[in-house]
């Protein structure tokens, strides 16, 4: 059975139906949550962020509009809502992650799922020693695909901002993780 | 060091699966959301219902068959029927049971205090309030034998007989009354389910009218009020500003239950006059309630007006607890804040029809509007208090109520 297109979906939430909405949240669901959860290492506000966003699209379903790719806009207003979230509720970027979240890698193995598992855990803590607005610029630029022109535009700065930011966050991130990945994969 | 390419690898492979109970709550509001979000006649229906829910007298057991139905019946009927299986008795009711509040408030000028509360569950009224403001360097104790002003950083107690008027803060009927004299007033409300970054999911009632807008947010599960917020008012010193925070049957701390001057402290026993005592205010048994108001008002601003202290202290009951230099300073003060050339007495006046105000028990409120020197004018309400002792029926002046607002300023 063919599957609806994200457009048709829109359209059809659009026209007031609740299940084409909820039928792009399962399908995005997991991506979502996955963006947020790298931006505030935090399981409840990820959650609140991914909640906010559907309820905020269906409270104001007249007024949707998007352009190109509905999954890169989703992830965009989840990546706002999540800045908005850490600005009020003031939550720790470097907070330990809630010990029941549930943390899967795409892999389909079994024992490496287990072992990207324990990476996912520690490229999530390591991600949130970073400044908020260079994790920002990671994960937008390698989960969610935007060029850095586009981030830009995102984070409301310049170009070379959003280059210098990438460039330190990497360079933290490499030095944070040295060693560590290593030692995972001799395993 | 790590790669670049491992890391980035990392990041892209990076995902959380979402656990189940974020489905259920994506999926509950998301439907209430589209549920909500209606054409506006359809709205106006909904309402008008809703406005039918709050006032009726069997809201709760309708509403009590609503929920049972729901039960039976599983979760999406509840879903689409969400926010109307409340009703504001429920509230009433359930405040009614608590053993004792402790408030945040803030005032509009964002001063913060709290408010203890213990209420009577036999009365209705409170047994025990106290009212701290660090700010003001002030805390207010009243029971039903003797009431406390203590001011901590000039170590001075003042000692008042009896319980304070000002300490009958009923917070059950301050949210029956948001929803019973809407109508009267040309206000709206609306009652609808919301989700809060404090509370999460609350009910929210939100009242709006040309004179005021209120917000008051109520726990779904126990049908407490959480928090509630006069949002905009054309009187603005008649409510304070939020109720921030309310915690329900916390143990009211000794030192204030049972409070002791401390052994140092300055002490002035003082009194106010009894706003029931029959010997006071003016016999208004002929007198239908419009023509007493305006009778016992209209010699309260003359006695103003020819500084006859005694006059006003007959009238106005408080007034007694003053000396003559400290009720003269007050009808100055009250004078400089309402007219800014600090000339006391009220030049010109008319009293308007008295009605009742449910979130007031102290008596009717007479509308006046008062003019100064300049011919400006401001509005004012005035409680006017009427006793039936000895087949006699009197009346007194309690206090305005919240601040004279120009009018053609």
């Amino acid at each position: 059975m063919k599957m609806p297109s994200d457009r048709a979906l829109v359209r059809k939430f659009q026209r007031g139906d609740p299940e084409a909405l909820l039928e792009i949240y399962q399908r995005y669901r997991d991506y979502l949550l996955s963006v947020a959860m790298a931006l505030v290492c935090d399981t409840n506000c990820a959650e609140d962020a991914v909640h906010d966003v559907f309820v905020f699209l269906a409270q104001k379903r007249q007024e949707f509009r998007f352009r190109g790719n509905l999954k890169a806009c989703l992830a965009v207003s989840v990546v706002n809502r999540t800045r908005d979230l850490l600005r009020r509720q003031q939550v720790r970027a470097a907070a330990p992650l809630d010990p029941d979240a549930e943390i899967v890698s795409k892999s389909p193995a079994p024992e490496q799922t287990a072992m990207l598992n324990e990476q996912c855990r520690r490229l999530a803590a390591v991600l949130g020693q970073l400044p908020q607005e260079q994790r920002e610029v990671l994960v937008l630029r390698h989960k969610c695909g935007l060029p850095l022109r586009e981030i830009a535009n995102i984070q409301q700065t310049g170009i070379s901002t959003v280059h210098a930011r990438y460039r330190y966050a990497l360079n933290t991130l490499r030095a944070l993780m040295n060693g560590e990945l290593d030692d995972e994969t001799e395993a | 060091m790590k790669p670049k390419h491992e890391i980035t690898k990392a990041i892209s492979q990076f995902e959380v699966k979402g656990p189940p109970r974020l489905d259920e709550r994506v999926r509950r509001h998301v439907c209430e959301a589209f549920s909500e979000s209606v054409p506006a006649s359809a709205a106006q229906v909904r309402a008008r219902r809703w406005r039918l829910i709050a006032s009726s007298r069997v809201a709760q057991v309708a509403a009590a068959a609503v929920i049972t139905v729901t039960t039976l019946f599983g979760l999406r009927l509840w879903n689409l029927l969400g926010a109307e299986v409340y009703a504001v008795g429920q509230t009433v009711e359930a405040m009614r049971k608590i053993e004792t509040a402790h408030v945040f408030c803030t005032d509009w000028e964002g001063r913060k205090s709290e408010i203890w509360i213990q209420p009577n569950p036999a009365t209705g009224t409170n047994d025990f309030i106290c009212v701290t403001e660090t700010e003001r360097d002030y805390a207010m104790i009243s029971t039903p034998h003797v009431s406390y002003y203590y001011y901590p950083g000039r170590n001075v107690v003042r000692i008042v007989r009896g319980q304070l008027i000002t300490s009958d803060l009923d917070l059950a009927r301050t949210i029956e009354s948001l929803t019973q004299d809407a109508h009267r007033q040309g206000d709206t409300v609306e009652i609808g389910r919301k989700v809060t970054d404090r509370h999460g999911e609350v009910i929210a009632i939100h009242r709006a009218g040309p004179a005021s807008e209120f917000e008051a947010w109520i726990d779904p599960k126990t049908k407490l009020l959480l928090s509630f917020e006069c949002v905009r008012s054309s009187n603005p010193g008649q409510f304070t500003k939020s109720w921030d925070e309310i915690r329900y049957n916390e143990p009211i701390p000794e030192r204030l239950l049972h409070f002791q001057c401390p052994d140092d402290a300055e002490i002035k026993p003082e009194g106010w006059g009894d706003i029931d005592d029959p010997n006071l205010g003016i016999d208004v048994t002929s007198m239908s309630d419009e023509q007493a108001c305006r009778e016992v008002l209209t010699r309260l601003f003359d006695a103003i007006n020819t500084s006859n202290l005694d006059q006003i202290r007959q009238l106005v009951p408080m007034a007694r607890g003053w000396d003559d230099a400290q009720l003269a300073g007050a009808i100055w003060e009250s004078a400089s804040r309402l007219w800014d050339d600090r000339t006391p007495g009220v030049p010109a006046y008319e009293v308007g029809a008295p009605y009742r105000d449910r979130a007031c028990p102290l008596g009717v409120h007479v509308p006046c509007t008062l003019a100064d020197h300049s011919g400006r004018q401001f509005k004012v309400a005035v409680i006017v208090r009427f006793r039936q002792a000895d087949g006699r029926r009197t009346c007194v002046v309690v206090s305005t109520w919240g601040k004279a607002t120009p009018l053609n300023r």
